[in-house]
């Protein structure tokens, strides 16, 4: 966690989650208001990112974008994290038949990538952003829930539960005191681990049109819409492009760490 | 999962850096002689004429299909003696206009061994097309036909309940009417729409996702046959995919991009790129769903209409931009042209009178309303551009995006509240009042209704008398001034609106020669006489 690629990752998804938190007090411009006579403008003093086809200024685009891409980022593994973790723990601990649907389920669910189940539930439920935060948490799930079942495994075989049970204490009562505490640290290693691609999620399918909606910015929609304009005006691509690969890369990094710091199998 | 910051970093950029168009367009004739067409939406709904329901079906079927008469090729001239017959080689329209003789050609055939085209099949064409349970979108324009008589192997008679000068323009030209084998609609019914059969200079070879539709020429056409060795519609509803494909050579033209900024992209790409302009072009109305919440109310409707600023449209499209005043473009014969309706009923730009109505509605503080959108481009961006218009005036105005074929399936179901059709018709005064305001034409909950989404003249009474009157009135002269009349009586009752003109635009390759200049048309051409040069 101290090396100073690390640190400087931190301090970039502090500025992140900075910008996403202060959100529309600190714009510099409207990022919905049109004006067609500076439509499609370079980067310039005025407009650090440029404008789009409606005159608007990415920057203020991009910066009120980042709220959604990390509200996204961080509520999907957090909601599938609560949920995936209480099923996966019940599954390790009763076992029986709630173990066998759970993992079944699991497996059946994780034959599918991440981003082609956000697709597939996105288009069902149709586009919205509520509707995108129950996709992706719904296509997470299933990681969780087999990272938790299987530290509960390990967990329940220990000789502090045995004793548990042993002076009587109910099972649910063990879960919540005994299991969940001890399974907590992996847990929240792969929550970190997946913000990063819940981000890339959202702006895929903000790009395909299925998340957030017009004219609400967010990375994805913001590259869709420069997409059309590449040819004379990349900069809303190029921007948007490098402000959601840094965002990533550093999640990503800061997400490793972690695991690193807490996982004894990846430390070095 | 293990995972590794060098597949995260390359995952990365990856996803970041954009595709860029690469070299310079080198435009050529097709090697194969095949015309290739990116059209703008993602699968064909209907091949069958009668039942399109979004222009690129259209642009498909006016290749397979004849007309019975058109304009000549390019134009929307409507003078009777210039018309073009393709299906028919005489028509004459009495001289009391009650009646209009139709004169097929003889020996035409239809495709795939469907026969030759006689009498029947053009009463056919028609009975469906006028069929009030058919479903037909194009039926408001067959109301006014009394009777279809066959009066010998190839000639129809069409007898009207009164007179109308302009129904050959309105109801014979390549729209809905295109001729159909009657033994083939019985035989394929539902696969019709898959699988349509024509006499047209093209015949339906196959569709599917890779290559599209794809029609080869028709052996045995009557006219001048074709030449090219067939077309391709390739379905690319992403915009830029379009784009890149017709500036890399993969598409030899395309339906253009209507949106800010396109046009001069595109021209400082590729120079040598011919852009094909109809003029008016399509009509944008948007309906405002009478029988929902808040539009019930003529103060709202007033309101959002005073928040619409024609100028910012003039800034965004430029050229390709044309200004409404009334229901009917400046361009139709007898239009209202600028300055010639009174006050109120101008809707100049007006954001105070906009927040006063709002306020007397009961909504000072504004309002909120969510209603769906077309993924299409030119849909989009009209509505993101009221979309702000309306912001500046405290209404938020939540879109829904969805798929374009979807997007027409729902309105025409009655699921929205502010709808905009994007629709071209020939200059016919009475064409978009018919289609747009007629009770006749009222939307349905079974799809089975028409284009009046507003339900004006169900709803609250409309113009179905004045219509009626307009309909009635065999001199062209005063029929417009009975259209005016009646475009001004939609105005202060706004159940809809046309907020814009906007002509369409196609970018062709330089070495397809089309045969003819376009200067009008439907958003869809024929490519009969389309040809590769050196």
């Amino acid at each position: 966690m101290r090396h100073p690629a690390t640190i400087a990752c931190m301090a970039i998804c502090a500025i992140f989650i900075t910008i996403a938190a202060l959100g529309p007090l600190i714009l510099p411009q409207d990022p919905l208001a049109q004006s067609f006579i500076s439509r499609l403008k370079p980067p310039s003093a005025a407009h650090w990112f440029g404008t789009d086809r409606y005159g608007r200024d990415v920057f203020a685009r991009v910066l009120l974008g980042t709220r959604w891409s990390l509200l996204l980022g961080l509520a999907a593994p957090l909601i599938a994290g609560v949920f995936g973790t209480l099923i996966g723990a019940a599954a390790g601990f009763y076992g029986g038949w709630f173990d066998r649907i759970a993992g079944r389920l699991a497996d059946l669910l994780m034959a599918f990538p991440s981003l082609l189940l956000g697709i597939l539930l996105a288009a069902a439920l149709g586009p919205g952003f509520g509707n995108l935060i129950a996709a992706v948490s719904f296509a997470f799930l299933p990681r969780f829930i087999r990272v938790a079942r299987a530290a509960t495994l390990s967990v329940r075989e220990q000789l502090y539960i045995e004793a548990a049970f042993a002076v009587g204490e109910r099972p649910i009562r063990i879960v919540l005191r005994h299991v969940l505490p001890n399974i907590a640290g992996p847990m929240i290693v792969v929550a970190t681990l997946w913000i990063a691609t819940a981000i890339r999620i959202e702006a895929t399918l903000s790009f395909i049109g299925l998340g957030v909606q017009p004219p609400q910015p967010s990375w994805g929609n913001i590259i869709r819409d420069g997409l059309t304009n590449i040819l004379g005006s990349p900069w809303p691509v190029v921007t948007t492009g490098l402000t959601l690969t840094l965002c990533v890369l550093a999640f990503n990094i800061v997400g490793d760490a972690l695991r690193d710091a807490i996982d004894p199998d990846y430390r070095e | 999962m293990r995972t590794t910051r060098r597949r995260l970093l390359g995952t990365g950029l990856a996803a970041s850096l954009p595709i860029t168009a690469g070299a310079l367009p080198a435009f050529a004739s097709a090697s194969d002689n095949i015309i290739r067409f990116g059209l703008s939406v993602e699968k064909p709904a209907s091949l069958d004429p009668a039942f399109g329901i979004q222009g690129a079906d259209n642009t498909v079927t006016r290749q397979i299909f004849d007309a019975f008469i058109d304009p000549p090729y390019g134009t929307f001239n409507l003078d009777p003696k210039g018309m073009i017959g393709e299906a028919v080689e005489a028509w004459e329209m009495a001289a009391d206009s009650r009646s209009v003789t139709l004169k097929l050609r003889e020996g035409m055939l239809f495709h795939k061994g469907y026969g030759e085209v006689t009498a029947d099949d053009a009463k056919f064409t028609f009975d469906r097309l006028r069929d009030p349970a058919g479903g037909s979108q194009y039926r408001v324009f067959y109301a006014g036909v009394e009777d279809i008589t066959v009066l010998d192997k190839y000639r129809i008679r069409i007898t009207l309940k009164r007179p109308d000068p302009t129904f050959y323009a309105t109801s014979l030209i390549a729209r809905g009417a295109m001729l159909v084998s009657r033994k083939a609609v019985e035989a394929l019914g539902q696969g019709f729409r898959r699988t349509p059969v024509g006499s047209g200079p093209f015949e339906f070879v196959s569709y599917d996702n890779e290559r599209g539709v794809v029609l080869k020429p028709f052996a045995d056409y009557h006219g001048q046959k074709p030449q090219v060795a067939g077309i391709e519609f390739r379905y690319v509803p992403d915009s830029t995919a379009r784009t890149l494909g017709f500036l890399k050579g993969q598409l030899d033209l395309i339906e253009g991009i209507r949106l800010p900024g396109w046009l001069d992209e595109v021209r400082g790409q590729a120079p040598k790129a011919q852009f094909d302009f109809t003029r008016p072009g399509s009509q944008n109305i948007i309906a405002f769903n009478l029988t929902r919440k808040p539009f019930d109310d003529i103060r709202v409707r007033r309101a959002i209409r005073f928040a619409i600023d024609r100028k910012v449209f003039q800034q965004a499209y430029g050229e390709l931009y044309g200004d409404i005043w009334a229901i009917n473009p400046p361009e139709y014969p007898g239009a209202f042209q600028k300055g010639q309706l009174p006050g109120d009923l101008q809707y100049d730009y007006n954001p105070t009178k906009a927040k006063q109505l709002l306020a007397e509605a009961g909504y000072p503080k504004g309002l909120s309303f969510e209603t769906y959108i077309s993924q299409r481009e030119d849909y989009q961006a009209v509505m993101i551009m009221i979309q702000e218009m309306l912001r500046a005036v405290g209404i938020d105005m939540q879109l829904r995006t969805v798929d374009h074929t979807a997007y027409h399936t729902d309105n025409l179901r009655d699921q929205n509240i502010f709808g905009m059709n994007s629709e071209t018709t020939a200059p016919v005064g009475t064409s978009l009042l018919q289609t747009y305001f007629s009770s006749a034409n009222e939307v349905r909950k079974d799809g089975k209704g028409g284009r009046n989404y507003s339900h004006y003249g169900a709803a609250m009474p409309g113009i179905d008398a004045e219509l009626a009157r307009i309909l009635d009135e065999p001199d062209l002269v005063r029929r417009q001034a009975l259209t005016r009349e009646a475009e001004v009586k939609i105005l202060g009752d706004l159940p809809a609106f046309n907020a814009l003109s906007l002509h369409w635009v196609f970018a062709r390759n330089p070495r397809l020669d089309l045969g003819y200049k376009i200067n009008a048309s439907y958003a869809y051409f024929t490519l009969a006489r389309a040809r590769f040069v050196p």
